[in-house]
């Protein structure tokens, strides 16, 4: 457990704010940037510094990883550290401010020096602040342009839509839980067919069967156009609905079954003897029967969200950009852009969001309800 | 670099995947990988069956959607899956420069000059097919009347409905072609605070009628079905459309169009580097690349496999219409995008969603 889940996970984790690639790298401007103040430009043995740590670097694939790592902080920073190196590839003589400088003269720019007295630690900041679209610049932590905000949004989003697809699945689920639990074996085992069939198909087949359903000139639009219930086509699909509808189906299965199983245990005598003291049906219903199924309830709601918050397939295609969820965001950095520390920082950041969620839940329900008990 | 937890257990795990493969392979084995779908079928056909029938050598295909950190994992751990590589522009750049991919001086296989036309060979890779993103739109629809310009795509009055573009940042230099900006000015304004804005600007212009696709698959999906009038896609696309389906897809190619090569690359660190040089300079060759284009409406980036495409296909390849062709390559244009993709994605993002 420790070693294939714990290590893999915490390893990964930790490159949010690992910085001991960059520090590797620049040992010597490291060390003497310390002194710089941040003010203007700094002094003339930081320049040779970083210039004798640059002549370190012999080969070019490590002079790119420094680029893109440092392209993180500033955009741009990588061709800087590219030229810089392919500068000083048959450099002879004394190296400090005027012959850096003279390579690119954005060395001659204090927030490209600034950068480099920010990130001297072996821990960096960067990647969570820029989860929560916050930026450390010269005059302290604050909040990013409002064009790159993106992060914050992309959180509550995903907590508004595994939110909204768990109350959907409940609100489908529990009636369909219910009559299979209260009818007889033969009608049960169908619907228990119905309800697995789709889980056994691919996420992809039932995703694009909902864009052939639901589209502009899909088999609803047309059906509603040709009852004459509407003159133009509804936009059920690539918007918010088109997520909910699929991600509800998707999902459903998961909701059904924890409660199905728990219902099938609940035994009649209770809700009957509630009935036969004069209770009536919805209060039975409410303080009788309802308590009894609420693990089935809880374990299935819970699995639902958990799941609804790792979704990224299905909104990537019924889904508009309003509806992108923040395990796009993660994959993109993960695999694509390859900014691990990114990737990791908001991994990180919604493993915590639900960590937290739960935790506050548990204190209001109780730790022992959140089990389901036999 | 460190080797750390994780690329050990991704390590660990891909043995168990390859561990076949490992075992069997010697020098009679290529590995190959491609993007998969529809340019893998026509790969095989135009270049890996014949080389495989001609060499005697067995290929072994695998597929990627460009996720670069697998091309990273594989450098990191040491463990190396592939010999071929198929790859992007801005992908393979980067590569080259980080040393995930070789080296090879192509003037001792193959005459670079013959490539010239199409963005031409780099340090690392040979082009091998140029796809060309651009305007298309239903003939049935608007045959009276039919949009030639990226200024047209914007008219949504004129040409009602809405309009497919590519969930990319990418997209911006479209959006910069239709407000006017000539082809080789098109970095050089994005490098400007100004320009982004620019080009955010002048997709704001008709933002509630994009229909953002985040596919191949899905573009074509949404031409066809009519969830758009008309859309930026890819021209292989569009000539399979019309011929599985049998509809009347037009291709503006009068309305500029962004031509990107695909590269074939030597995987960095390869066992099998002399038969990997071997297969991209066959496969780059006049007749297989004719056979490929024949298949699949790319344009073959060597100019002399142009005596050997079918004629009637040339109308609808990019060769005959270069003089529309923005032609994404060179070293600014690279060195702008690996610098600004993540901020640029990012910012389309978040202005997408607002």
């Amino acid at each position: 457990m420790a070693v294939f889940f714990a290590v893999p996970i915490g390893t990964f984790l930790s490159r949010s704010v690992d910085n001991t690639e960059l520090v590797g790298m620049l040992p010597n401007t490291m060390d003497a940037i310390e002194s710089w103040d941040g003010a203007g430009l700094p002094d003339e043995p930081v320049f040779e510094a970083l210039g004798e740590d640059f002549l370190a670097i012999t080969d070019i694939t490590a002079a790119a990883g420094l680029g893109r790592r440092l392209n993180h902080n500033i955009t741009g920073y990588r061709s800087l550290v590219m030229r810089t190196f392919s500068g000083l590839r048959d450099h002879a003589g004394p190296l400090g401010r005027d012959e850096l400088i003279q390579i690119d003269d954005r060395w001659g720019e204090p927030e490209f020096w600034r950068v480099l007295r920010q990130e001297r630690g072996t821990f960096t900041s960067l990647y969570l602040l820029a989860s929560l679209d916050l930026e450390n610049t010269a005059d302290g932590i604050h909040r990013t342009a409002p064009e790159n905000r993106l992060f914050v949004d992309l959180l509550t989003r995903t907590l508004w839509i595994s939110l909204a697809v768990t109350v959907l699945c409940l609100i489908f689920g529990f009636p369909l839980a219910y009559v299979m639990a209260a009818s007889g074996p033969r009608l049960s085992n169908w619907i228990l067919v119905l309800v697995l069939l789709p889980f056994w198909t691919s996420l992809l087949v039932r995703t694009t069967s909902w864009i052939v359903l639901l589209q502009r000139n899909g088999l609803i639009n047309q059906l509603l156009e040709s009852l004459g219930l509407i003159d133009e086509p509804l936009s059920l699909i690539y918007n918010r609905l088109g997520v909910y509808i699929a991600m509800t189906h998707v999902l459903l299965p998961f909701l059904v079954l924890p409660l199905f199983s728990v219902m099938k245990g609940v035994g009649s005598d209770k809700t009957r003897a509630a009935a036969g003291l004069g209770a009536p049906p919805l209060t039975v219903f409410r303080r009788v029967y309802l308590p009894q199924v609420m693990p089935g309830i809880i374990a299935g709601c819970s699995l639902v969200f958990v799941l609804s918050l790792g979704y990224y397939i299905t909104p990537a295609l019924v889904g508009g950009p309003r509806d992108q969820m923040i395990a796009h965001f993660i994959a993109y950095f993960t695999s694509e852009s390859v900014n691990w520390g990114m990737g990791a920082s908001l991994a990180g950041i919604l493993l915590l969001t639900v960590v937290l969620l739960y935790a506050v839940l548990a204190r209001v329900i109780g730790f022992d309800r959140l089990k389901v008990r036999q | 670099m460190q080797k750390t937890g994780l690329n050990a257990v991704l390590s660990i795990a891909s043995m168990f995947a390859l561990g076949s493969v490992d075992g069997a392979l010697a020098e009679d084995v290529l590995r190959i990988v491609n993007n998969g779908g529809s340019v893998a079928e026509a790969s095989r056909a135009a270049w890996y069956e014949p080389y495989s029938a001609a060499r005697g050598v067995k290929i072994i295909e695998d597929s990627w959607s460009q996720e670069y950190a697998r091309l990273r994992t594989q450098i990191e751990t040491g463990d190396i899956q592939w010999d071929v590589v198929e790859i992007t522009l801005n992908h393979m750049s980067l590569a080259c420069e980080e040393g995930f991919i070789e080296r090879v001086d192509w003037s001792q296989y193959l005459d670079p000059a013959d490539f010239e036309a199409a963005g031409g060979v780099s340090d690392c890779a040979v082009p091998i097919m140029s796809v060309v993103g651009g305007l298309a739109y239903d003939a049935d629809v608007f045959g009276d009347n039919p949009p030639k310009s990226w200024a047209d795509f914007w008219d949504v009055e004129t040409w009602p409905g809405k309009r497919g573009l590519l969930f990319r940042a990418s997209t911006l230099e479209i959006a910069l072609m239709a407000d006017g900006v000539p082809p080789d000015q098109i970095i050089a304004t994005l490098s400007t605070p100004e320009g982004i804005d620019r080009a955010f600007a002048k997709l704001d212009e008709i933002k509630d009628h994009i229909h953002w696709w985040k596919s191949g698959a899905e573009s074509v999906q949404i031409l066809a079905t009519g969830e758009v009038a008309m859309a930026y896609v890819w021209n292989g696309r569009v000539a399979n459309l019309n011929k599985t389906e049998n509809r009347n897809f037009q291709y503006a190619f009068e309305a500029g169009f962004v031509l990107g090569n695909q590269f074939l690359a030597v995987m960095g660190g390869t066992p099998n580097r002399d038969r990997a040089i071997d297969f991209i300079v066959y496969a780059s060759s006049a007749e297989p690349l004719a056979a490929f284009s024949n298949i699949m409406r790319y344009g073959p980036p060597n100019a002399r496999a142009l005596d050997f495409v079918d004629p009637e296909l040339l109308e609808t390849l990019p060769s005959k219409h270069m003089d529309k062709a923005y032609i994404q390559g060179g070293d600014a244009y690279v060195q702008f995008w690996i610098d600004n993709l993540e901020t640029l994605t990012q910012r389309l993002a978040t202005w997408a969603a607002q």
